[in-house]
């Protein structure tokens, strides 16, 4: 990589007159694969580099990217950007940076099998071996669309107050969209699994035998199923609907940038203010983290792309609002310092506030223990529909994979229970959190240009008292 | 340019000495520019300048994508000298061998079919190129951001958020079977978002290729006059409703009706149109068309990823399904002809247009007794993508609709609805249109209002 380039367009800028300067090299090595009914669809590799680049000049931040990386085009580039940015200033916002502490770090995620010596043949035949795991079964699949991906992406940043940051983090995932059919009824499945790591990380999904099952219990659910119940209940939601709870109606909202209204033209604000800080919003078992240093979850990095160190954040602790997501704009407007939030999905994106890995802490239960304690309720253990409004309050998640619990016991499979209900009061039935523990990959959307960013989201099954379901 | 095209043809040259029997090389350099503000205040800018080159390459029905990557030199108004752009032409050298390595062990793809044999002529497509977005000055790209914050608030809003972006991009296609064209277009894109406060909001696109189709002032008075019309918005009850859609709302439902008419969304199962060729699928009101030749169109191009000239292809019409969106392979599986929609691996469509009905907008409004107007979606989402059960969240202003006329902003509802019993109940169609693109309506529609009968809105438990 030709870190020259990046030091070059950062003394470049401040030569120009920034007062602040920062540049992001990557590169970028790939390959995918997509299996669609059986039939390899189409197989890829690829290489990327790019710079990105950020500056302040007159207050207003610029924006650079390129991936034509020439010095002559380069100074081209930031001259220009310079003139639109200084142009610009005439309606600035006034970007200030809070303080971050300068350091030089390097840091590598290790691969035990190396991407880049599995052969093509040996990824292909993963998605292979789901494919027959699927068939054997005789359940009947009218669809089955399979895509395997795997990128390392080698960052070099550096900015004019010293830090200098590189890392090299390789990622595997697999995603997947089932169709199966039960006479004239059909249902879907679609997830994916992400992991950072090398191709080691594909052996310990399991993924022929977890989707096997997967499509045994959804074929029993759409063979057996009845209608959810109706009146109050109580719900019992395993891991990934806790984890799309955590990230939709907690990790979004927390984010400082939605709340001071800088995403508000696509992305939404929050129903989160700056007064609600340190107020009760759940029970004591409710406590939320957003955390990059998870070991070899898919959302992992340990610097964030402005080169601040990253950390675990308590966004709810013991059921109370404590800490919001930062990068260093945010964090100077709201007397913080960065905690590490602000990631860019690709090079030529700016960096923003996301999540990285956003999750419910474990109680104290067992899974049984929670089902145990309910006379009539739902359990719901997968979902395929789910959406949330723009401030995230009202949310909606409908049940793919579920079951009736009676008396304490799972009872019958039921059709796509869904709840509709505002943040708040999803938050204040919660009662409940199991020692159970799982952590699912996503890509997280914002920005514009919209921006896929890898995340994971999770936590244990939780309970949640007096709940109506929805239609 | 030529030095450019000369190496593309070099990449597909090199290709086809290694018994490639289909090579496709396209290359893209875009050049573009974003100014993003938000409570009224411009907050970044945006520049940028790339170049890609993408190849497809098939052998013994084997099939790979990739890209190559060295194109600096090309960055500048200078020719490279001979000597650079052999190092160029060496590098190819390089990701040819690294091609066939990794397509060696690869499975062919027993139903693919070849690209499309040319030469082909291509008829430039008016209004899709404008010097001056291209030599667009930085005072000018502030001064229309400046006009746009200033138009809301001065209809009442009270804050502004949205992006002004343009971009210069230069087309080129070489193909292995005789195909090659070159093209260039511009687009112009300034969205905006105007609150009055939290709750009551109004949202608008200008989406164009040419300055002066492009309109600031206009939409971003519309988001300022839906943010104070949606002041003070009550709590509404759900039920089955008749609702006039907005075409910012309904272009994101079009997107997914749209995307669901390739062949390859229906055998991947994300179309509920699978089994439904010839059949009725929408209300007899509804003729859908794509068209990647339209003037003006914000997707509008030729030709598609295989040299095909792109054409005007009706998908629906007065209700009825009429064709899927297919490549040469898959026209050739399927036993029909190509409708010029490549991608080469997936077909897709262009610019999605929703025809006009012989209404005004306010006759439309005139036949609801007791409905909801609709300005913008946000977030949709299916629970079965085959056969199409979906929610979408309505954002920004929404209204009661009492006698044709709107009563009351209101909010808390969401839109729970199949999308076949949606096109289905489309009832009438207004005479006004409309290009969107948005965040999510990545395929432009060019839309007018319309109503759709019976949509079930319901509404958060607690």
């Amino acid at each position: 990589m030709s870190e020259d380039l990046a030091d070059f367009a950062v003394q470049y800028a401040s030569k120009l007159g920034c007062s602040y300067a920062e540049a992001r090299l990557e590169k970028t090595d790939s390959t995918a694969f997509v299996l669609k009914n059986g039939i390899l669809e189409a197989s890829g590799f690829e290489e990327e580099s790019g710079l990105g680049m950020r500056f302040i000049i007159k207050n207003t931040l610029g924006f650079v990217d390129t991936n034509l990386l020439d010095k002559n085009k380069i100074k081209f580039l930031i001259n220009k950007s310079v003139r639109l940015t200084s142009t610009s200033s005439k309606i600035t916002e006034n970007t200030l940076l809070a303080e971050a502490r300068a350091g030089k770090k390097s840091y590598f995620v290790k691969e035990k099998i190396k991407l880049c010596d599995v052969s093509p043949e040996e990824k292909i035949s993963l998605l292979k071996e789901i494919e027959e795991n699927l068939l054997v079964t005789k359940i009947k699949l009218p669809s089955r669309y399979l895509s395997l991906g795997d990128w390392k992406i080698k960052k070099y940043y550096i900015n004019s107050e010293g830090t200098k940051i590189k890392s090299e983090i390789p990622r595997v995932n697999l995603f997947y969209l089932l169709t199966v059919a039960n006479g004239q009824k059909t249902a879907q499945r679609m997830w994916q699994y992400g992991s950072v790591g090398g191709w080691e990380v594909t052996k310990k999904w399991k993924l022929p035998y977890l989707l096997k099952q997967e499509i045994v219990d959804l074929e029993k659910n759409l063979k057996f199923g009845k209608k959810p119940p109706k009146g109050i209940i109580d719900l019992v939601v395993s891991p990934q609907i806790a984890g799309i709870i955590a990230h939709e109606s907690c990790g979004h909202p927390f984010e400082a940038d939605r709340i001071l209204g800088r995403e508000a033209a696509q992305a939404g604000e929050s129903y989160l203010t700056t007064d609600m800080m340190g107020k009760k919003v759940a029970q004591t078992c409710v406590t939320l983290v957003d955390d990059p240093t998870v070991s070899g979850a898919y959302g992992f990095y340990l610097y964030d792309d402005e080169g601040v160190k990253a950390r675990r954040k308590f966004l709810v602790k013991n059921g109370i609002i404590t800490e919001l997501l930062h990068n260093r704009q945010t964090a100077k407007v709201l007397g913080a310092i960065s905690n590490g939030s602000a990631r860019a999905s690709e090079f030529d994106k700016e960096a923003i506030i996301r999540m990285s890995n956003t999750f419910f802490l474990p109680g104290d239960y067992s899974e049984e223990e929670l089902i145990r304690d309910v006379k009539l309720g739902v359990y719901m253990k997968s979902f395929m529909e789910w959406n949330i409004d723009d401030r995230r309050f009202n949310n909606r998640y409908v049940g793919s994979e579920a079951y009736l619990i009676k008396n304490g016991k799972i009872a019958y499979p039921v059709i796509n229970p869904a709840i509709e209900i505002t943040t708040p009061a999803l938050y204040a039935a919660i009662d409940a959190a199991a020692k159970n523990f799982e952590l699912h990959s996503a890509t997280c959307g914002k920005g514009e240009p919209m921006q896929g960013i890898p995340v994971t989201h999770g936590g244990p099954s939780l309970r949640l008292r007096k709940i109506r379901l929805s239609k | 340019m030529e030095q450019f095209v000369d190496l593309l043809h070099h990449i597909k040259n090199n290709l086809l000495k290694e018994k490639a029997s289909d090579v496709v090389v396209s290359g893209v350099i875009s050049d573009s520019s974003q100014i993003k503000f938000a409570n009224n205040k411009i907050v970044k800018t945006g520049t940028e300048s790339l170049i890609n080159v993408g190849i497809f390459f098939v052998r013994d029905k084997k099939i790979v994508l990739t890209n190559f990557k060295e194109l600096a030199g090309f960055s500048g108004d200078t020719p490279l000298d001979i000597a650079a752009l052999n190092v160029i032409k060496k590098q190819t050298n390089n990701l040819t061998k690294k091609l066939v390595k990794f397509s060696k062990n690869l499975e062919p793809k027993k139903d693919y079919y070849g690209i499309a044999k040319g030469p082909f002529t291509y008829k430039k497509i008016p209004e899709t190129f404008d010097n001056k977005i291209a030599n667009l000055s930085e005072e000018k790209k502030v001064d229309f951001v400046i006009s746009g914050i200033n138009a809301a608030l001065t209809e009442g809003a009270k804050r502004t958020n949205g992006i002004f972006q343009t971009a210069y991009n230069k087309n080129f296609l070489v193909t292995s079977h005789n195909v090659e064209s070159q093209s260039k277009g511009t687009s112009a894109y300034f969205s905006i978002r105007a609150l009055l406060d939290k709750e009551s909001s109004g949202h608008n696109t200008s989406s164009e290729r040419t300055l002066k189709n492009l309109d600031i002032e206009n939409t971003a008075k519309f988001a300022g006059r839906i943010a104070k019309l949606s002041k003070n918005p009550v709590k509404a009850e759900e039920g089955i409703f008749d609702v006039v859609f907005a075409p910012m709302a309904i272009a994101v439902l079009l997107n997914r009706v749209g995307e669901a008419t390739s062949i390859f969304d229906v055998e991947a199962g994300i179309s509920f149109f699978a089994n439904k060729l010839k059949s009725k699928v929408a209300n007899s009101s509804v003729n859908l068309i794509d068209d990647a030749t339209l003037a003006g169109g914000f997707g509008s191009i030729t030709p598609d990823a295989e040299g095909v000239p792109t054409q005007r292809n009706v998908l629906i019409k007065k209700g009825i399904l009429q064709t899927y969106l297919h490549n040469t392979s898959t026209a050739k599986k399927y036993k029909t002809k190509t409708t010029a929609s490549a991608g080469l691996i997936s077909p897709g469509p262009y610019n999605i247009i929703l025809e006009k009905g012989n209404i005004s907008k306010d006759n439309l409004f005139a036949f609801v007794k007791r409905g909801v107007y609709i300005t913008n979606v946000w977030y949709t989402r299916f629970q079965n993508y085959a056969v199409g059960d979906f929610s979408t969240i309505p954002r920004d202003g929404m209204f009661l609709i009492e006698n044709g006329k709107i009563k009351k902003p209101i909010k808390n509802l969401r839109v729970k609805e199949n999308m076949l019993h949606l096109l289905q109940n489309i009832s009438a169609v207004a005479n006004d249109t409309k290009q969107i693109t948005s965040w999510e309506v990545s395929i432009p529609v060019i839309t007018p209002h319309v109503l759709v009968k019976n949509v079930l809105l319901t509404k958060p438990v607690a």
